[in-house]
């Protein structure tokens, strides 16, 4: 086809080619928009974890007991101590990143694999572990216990 | 009469020199480090200077205990005769057997550790009556070890320090010093294999090292009755497990060593689960064989095992590739976390030799390795997804350039006739 | 069709636009072998404008607390339909900006259109290239990543070598003594607020003085472009610039589908810092000049010496019309032409150099 045959084209063709352009810019804006307005609908878990995880509940923690909850990516540690207050640390040993648990006969932090013990304040009293768990912040809320990481 | 009874025995009168020396002595021995002995020694030269150097970084010396608090003498005397004479007390250097009750004489004084450091255990001499070394030294062997041969005799340092021949790092080649045999097949050599200095090696002080079940000052090798309890010193549940299985009254029995019957005594390697089960390289299978219901118990064990671990391995595969593809996995990677955390209580389970509770375990295990693999096929459904979508979005993107460029055509085309008009 | 022509009579009613596009149908852009290059300008607008776009989506859910940052970034990539898109898009199409923008700045030194009266709009053009990298280096901080992290305190690092008020200006920048969340406060404001404004002042009036003198044909295409017929900006070049931004954003939306934006992991501050940090392949022409420095040049700390002598070079390629006076006069310049090829050359190799020994390490 010559340039000066594409200028003489028939109306129909030049009609054609202008339903054409529209049409696909109009896709093109549709398969842009589409996306964007998807984005812009809240999901179901409407926000953002920040920091801060719910761990669990009083109720279901007497003084002397303690349960373990996600935290980011790691499991952590809630108890109540014999004295009823709330702390939370890092569920991970320092020795081999086991997950350590509360035992309720010592009253105190304590990791299955290697005999590790932790005290309420998360320190190593005995066996292997050589540093302490991660302490975090607590927050009660009414029944709620709230954890976060601890500030600076 | 046992060897550490006939030991003790032995030393009976040492120690009693010993007590006496000490009550005697109203005064503590603190002559002030130094004095004429440094002044003579350091310009002597050669092995009779060497105690002056290693003296000075010595724990002892640094609390203001002088060279006489072992030698004796006066080191006030600039007379090496009246210095040295066995009127002043001078001893020389103690003779090999009377090493412990020297360092013993206030080691063992509770009222005087006091003094310097409270806290510090004074049962040394205590426990060393009751090790092989002993025994080895009332028998008169010349090569026993006693305080000095892993401490040193004049640069005793704590045992915190990091240049003490006993600190975590130093003690396995400070006892291999005697305990080695050619060939590699001394216990030091063997242990040198093992998970645990391997876990030493990795930074981990508290590794176990030959002390830590051998015992320090009373060395020995725990006796078969023992090796429960040795090993339950860091491996609680494991030990725990064992008592309650079937393995203790059968183990007893029949003379076998609890644990090292099939973790190995010195060279104790890494589990594997092929342990496990009557196949090749299983230790069950050394007592049982496939069709007694021990063996039949172990078959399911290592199905249960294996069948776990291969899942897992498979659903970290998966997540690992989902992974690489650009997805965000991490709440397949805490699925994951969750599953290897079951799997090693599973593992622990074994020492019960009770099917059904690993079982139950690997189960569970599986349960979190599936969730992980249903996660890692969502994403790999997400980016198909992905794919279909931006296919779809490029050819409507070539479709729209394509429409663009004949317009462009009609447009230039245009221009150049109209171009041409005017011309 | 009747709709479309009623609502632009209705505009043209109230905002007399009919000058305006009279203006640019009758404008050309002049059509020669280098032709090509206009499109860049033009590119950049296009990714600067998919910026805005995802950024302002991008707010929808971000949170600028270093509690916080992470986990709404993950929440985006992981939780919200499109996050993915929107955010790999939103990295992705930043460093192709810079990519687009360092073309057209160097483009245009190259043909030396800079002299006299377009000096202005060179003028603005680098400030915008300025605030571009400013964008870049705030941006990179907010997902609140371990690499991020890192790599802003090495930057800002170097903004402590100045001399006499190094202290104090990298306390300002910083919000405090080290990176911290008082940092991330301030990157975003600067990010999301700061650098906007300034950008969007500056591009109004770079387009305007665009627009109003023209693109610059260079001496030595003066002969080809009296020769061939110009483009008419309305609608035959404007047409010519939809097909580059569709190519744009096809590549946009191919990258994010195969190379989503990566997240790493969350910034630890205590954590010690990673081996083989680097900065944004923008910055590493600097970063590995100045490791390349010896520790002390005549008494005086290396790195303060390049960071001088970065400083120096920058001021100089700002002042270029100034400087290069034949530009003034439309005369060509060999000397301009040549510290012009060899500080992008510099800055290309360098840049090389720096990639090839960090994929070594």
């Amino acid at each position: 086809m010559s340039p000066n045959a594409a200028a003489e084209a028939k109306p129909t063709r030049r009609a054609w080619l202008s339903w054409l352009l529209g049409t696909s810019l109009g896709a093109v804006a549709l398969s842009i928009l589409y996306p964007l307005v998807r984005y812009v609908l809240p999901p179901p878990s409407a926000e953002s974890q920040t920091g801060r995880v719910l761990a669990g509940r009083r109720s279901e923690l007497p003084p002397g007991s303690g349960k373990t909850f996600r935290f980011g990516a790691k499991p952590g540690i809630v108890v109540a101590t014999p004295g009823g207050e709330i702390r939370a640390f890092s569920a991970v040993c320092t020795h081999l990143a086991c997950t350590v648990q509360y035992r309720k006969d010592l009253q105190h932090i304590w990791c299955a694999c290697h005999d590790g013990h932790y005290s309420l304040e998360g320190v190593p009293i005995a066996g292997p572990p050589p540093r302490p768990l991660e302490r975090y912040d607590v927050a009660v809320k009414g029944d709620e216990i709230w954890v976060s990481r601890q500030q600076g | 009469m046992t060897a550490a009874a006939r030991a003790a025995i032995a030393l009976i009168p040492l120690a009693l020199v010993a007590i006496i020396r000490i009550a005697a002595a109203a005064e503590p021995p603190t002559a002030p480090p130094g004095g004429t002995c440094v002044e003579c020694h350091a310009g002597l030269g050669g092995e009779l200077a060497k105690p002056v150097e290693a003296f000075t970084r010595d724990v002892h010396s640094q609390r203001g205990l002088g060279c006489t608090a072992c030698h004796g003498g006066d080191p006030t005397s600039p007379d090496q005769e009246v210095a040295m004479s066995r009127a002043k007390g001078f001893r020389g250097a103690p003779a090999l057997r009377d090493v412990p009750t020297l360092c013993g004489g206030c080691h063992a004084d509770v009222v005087f550790m006091k003094r310097y450091a409270p806290n510090l255990p004074t049962d040394q001499l205590a426990r060393y009556v009751t090790s092989r070394h002993a025994t080895e030294l009332a028998r008169g062997n010349p090569r026993a070890a006693v305080c000095s041969s892993c401490h040193q005799a004049h640069g005793i340092v704590s045992t915190r320090d990091a240049r003490s021949p006993v600190y975590p790092t130093r003690v396995a080649s400070t006892c291999a010093r005697c305990h080695a045999r050619p060939g590699g097949q001394g216990p030091v050599e063997r242990w040198e294999r093992s998970v645990h200095h391997a876990a030493l090696v990795a930074g981990d002080l508290s590794a176990p090292t030959c002390p830590r079940c051998h015992g320090s000052h009373g060395a020995a090798p725990p006796g078969v009755e023992s090796v429960p309890a040795v090993c339950g010193q860091c491996h609680p549940r494991n030990m725990q497990l064992f008592r309650g299985s079937p393995h203790l009254s059968a183990f007893e029995a029949g003379s076998l060593s609890a644990c090292g019957e099939c973790h190995g005594h010195h060279d104790i390697l890494h589990p594997d689960d092929a342990w496990v089960g009557v196949g090749k390289g299983a230790v069950c299978a050394r007592c049982h064989a496939p069709d007694d219901p021990g063996g039949e118990a172990a078959a399911k064990l290592a199905a249960d095992l294996g069948g776990a671990t291969a899942l897992l391995r498979n659903a970290e595969a998966r997540v690992e590739a989902a992974r690489e593809r650009g997805m965000l996995m991490t709440d397949a990677q805490v699925a994951l976390e969750d599953a290897r955390q079951q799997i090693v209580q599973a593992r622990t389970l074994v020492h019960a030799a009770y099917p059904r509770q690993v079982d139950e375990q690997t189960r569970q295990a599986s349960v979190a390795s599936r969730k992980a693999l249903d996660l890692a096929s969502r994403a790999f459904g997400e980016i198909r997804y992905r794919r279909t979508g931006l296919l779809v979005a490029l050819v409507v993107i070539l479709v729209t350039i394509v429409a663009l460029l004949l317009q462009i055509r009609v447009v230039d085309a245009r221009r150049r006739q109209a171009n041409a008009g005017r011309r | 069709m009747r709709s479309a022509r009623s609502a632009w009579r209705f505009l043209d009613d109230r905002l007399r636009l009919e000058p305006v596009v009279a203006f640019l149908r009758e404008k050309e852009v002049p059509r020669h072998r280098l032709t090509w290059a206009y499109f860049f300008g033009g590119l950049s607008l296009f990714f600067l404008a998919v910026q805005v776009t995802t950024g302002i989506l991008l707010l929808l859910y971000y949170r600028p607390t270093p509690e916080a940052a992470y986990e709404s970034v993950e929440f985006v990539m992981t939780r919200v339909e499109f996050g993915w898109l929107v955010r790999s898009v939103h990295a992705w199409s930043a460093n192709l900006m810079v990519l687009s923008v360092v073309v057209h700045m160097s483009s245009v030194y190259l043909m030396r259109s800079y002299g006299r009266p377009r000096d202005l709009t060179w003028w603005t053009g680098m400030l915008l290239l300025a605030a571009t990298l400013g964008f870049g280096f705030s941006g990179y901080l907010l997902p609140w990543n371990t690499l991020a992290f890192f790599a802003t305190r090495v930057g800002t690092d170097m903004v402590g070598k100045v001399p006499l008020v190094g202290g104090s200006l990298l306390r300002v920048l910083r919000g405090g003594e080290d990176v911290s969340g008082a940092t991330l406060t301030r990157f975003f404001g600067l990010h999301a607020a700061v650098l906007p404004l300034l950008a969007f002042v500056l591009l109004g009036l770079h387009l305007l003085l665009v627009q109003r003198h023209n693109v610059h044909v260079p001496p030595s295409l003066r002969e080809e472009a009296r020769r061939r017929p110009g483009i008419p900006f309305l609608p035959d070049f404007t047409l010519r610039e939809l097909v580059v931004w569709l190519i744009g954003l096809a590549l946009l939306a191919a990258l994010a589908a195969f190379r989503p934006w990566e997240l790493g992991a969350r910034a630890d501050p205590f954590a010690s810092a990673p081996a083989g940090i680097q900065p944004e392949w923008y910055f590493l022409f600097v970063f590995q000049t100045l490791k390349l420095l010896p520790a002390r040049i005549l008494g005086v700390e290396g790195e303060l010496l390049g960071l001088a002598a970065f400083g120096a070079a920058a001021v100089l390629w700002f002042l270029a019309p100034v400087l290069d006076r034949a530009s003034r006069r439309g005369e060509p310049s060999r000397t301009a032409t040549v510290v012009g090829l060899a500080v992008l050359l510099y800055a290309a190799a360098m840049t090389l150099y720096a990639a090839l020994a960090g994929r070594r390490s």
